[in-house]
């Protein structure tokens, strides 16, 4: 017994551990809070451990990013439930078409160049990711952040392909426009050159 | 191709997910559409700007010490703890690092949260994902078998005192119409070695088991959610029964059921003669 264990702690360090970067990500664009992605990756981290054995031939990262999420949306109905915290429009499940309106707007945005040169830091940025409805954010981040495939998506979060590819296109729109936006409102938030956002 | 399909291609097309034909068509138009070749470069842009913002954050090395700590823990304790007989899976926010307690006890309607670490915890959870093998089973079984209701009602007057003569237990039958759940029947099953009802509700198509036996057995030890092959589980106790709904439908509809089924007061959940 003391053995299987064992067997399984190792499986955990070898497949579970270096993903564990990939995972806090996730959870705290999810969660947009440091502290409570920690929990929720110690969390999803010490469920993985329990059932690192029935990962045999499956692709590790989908399967613990399915784990975070299922960690993250139980502390979020927690949440809810004891009303212990307001959360915002983050109302689940919704339509993504109910949510639309626009387009036509969109027509000025659509500038490459304004983009380009008013491209905005860091921060700012994550910001504005955090700021999407959880059905949106989740799948921006899953695409941008952990570069998971369609499929992997569909996958972990048990939405058709097509959904996938419909909140990710709304998620890109609604972030398209928070991002010209911010421009608009810190004109020089940036001196416009891309080498100066890196971020250590 | 017309604009407005090739702006839905734009996306997948440079998320290298779109198939040879499609980005054929969608690279013909954009030669000769300035507009959407447009609508491409703002994509282009606001993608790789995002990659080289490189937004992805680092998991604290307070974390990754913490998670191993966990992990050496539960194969120190393992060889031992095999002597303790099923019980208490009691909240054992003592196994955990002593960090944001008080977060944990957020979780603490939520039971896996707890079983954190040794031996007892991982026979309880193997246990678990055993039952819920099972209660997929009931549900694979149930819809491939053609053998979904033994008595088809959408009337919950109809279908509860049908279990009356067949089960030692009444299981809930509540209205769920209000919430979009429509009574479609119900059936016995046999989980965890006795008789089970099998309360049948349909909903935008998916078909949802709701299975109910009298608690005092582990099932109440499944997690409140689970996925499994393709299938969510909710899991809850109520009454004095432990209810678990089971479908293949999005997760936050069983959550939905649950509530409404919580919701249901005992009495109102029995026919009114």
């Amino acid at each position: 017994m003391g053995k299987d264990v064992d067997n399984r702690a190792q499986r955990f360090r070898e497949l579970i551990e270096p993903l564990l970067d990939d995972a806090y990500t996730f959870a705290r664009y999810l969660a947009r809070d440091a502290s409570v992605a920690e929990d929720i990756v110690q969390e999803a981290s010490l469920r993985a451990f329990r059932h690192v054995d029935s990962l045999r031939g499956r692709e590790a990262r989908g399967w613990l990013l399915k784990i975070v999420r299922n960690c993250f949306y139980a502390w979020r109905e927690k949440v809810v439930q004891t009303n212990l915290q307001s959360l915002d429009a983050d109302s689940p499940g919704g339509d993504p078409l109910s949510v639309s309106e626009e387009t036509d707007q969109a027509q000025r945005d659509l500038d490459p160049e304004r983009i380009l040169e008013r491209a905005v830091q860091s921060e700012a940025v994550r910001a504005m990711i955090q700021a999407l409805p959880v059905q949106f954010r989740e799948t921006l981040v899953l695409r941008e952040l952990n570069d998971c495939s369609y499929r992997e998506i569909a996958e972990l979060t048990g939405m058709p392909i097509g959904t996938v590819m419909s909140r990710l296109a709304r998620a890109r729109e609604m972030l398209r426009k928070m991002w010209l936006e911010r421009a608009d409102a810190v004109p020089d938030a940036s001196p416009g050159q891309q080498e100066s956002y890196h971020e250590v | 191709m017309k604009c407005e399909e090739v702006d839905r291609w734009i996306g997948p097309l440079l998320d290298g997910e779109l198939d040879a034909r499609n980005t054929t068509d969608v690279q013909a138009h954009l030669a000769t559409c300035p507009e959407c070749q447009r609508r491409h470069e703002v994509q282009q842009t606001m993608s790789s700007n995002i990659r080289r913002l490189d937004l992805a954050y680092k998991a604290p090395e307070s974390l990754r010490r913490r998670i191993a700590a966990a992990i050496d823990e539960a194969v120190v304790r393992a060889p031992d703890s095999s002597a303790s007989s099923a019980i208490s899976v009691a909240p054992s926010a003592a196994a955990l690092p002593p960090r944001r307690r008080a977060s944990w006890l957020l979780w603490a309607g939520w039971p896996v949260a707890v079983a954190a670490s040794g031996l007892l915890a991982t026979v309880l959870l193997q246990q678990r994902s055993l039952e819920a093998n099972e209660v997929v089973a009931a549900h694979v079984r149930s819809l491939l078998a053609d053998h979904l209701n033994d008595v088809i009602s959408t009337d919950r007057h109809t279908v509860k005192p049908w279990f009356a003569g067949k089960l030692d237990f009444s299981p809930p039958v509540p209205d769920l119409s209000a919430q979009g759940f429509e009574l479609i029947g119900g059936r016995l099953e046999y989980l965890r070695r006795q008789p089970a009802a099998a309360v049948i509700y349909r909903k935008h198509g998916h078909i949802i088991n709701v299975l109910s036996s009298p608690a005092g057995s582990d099932l109440g030890d499944l997690p409140h959610i689970e996925r499994l092959r393709g299938y969510s589980l909710r899991a809850w106790r109520q009454s004095g029964l432990d209810v678990v709904a089971v479908s293949d439908i999005d997760p936050l509809e069983l959550a939905n059921l649950e509530r409404a089924y919580r919701a249901t007061p005992p009495a109102a959940a029995e026919p009114s003669r």
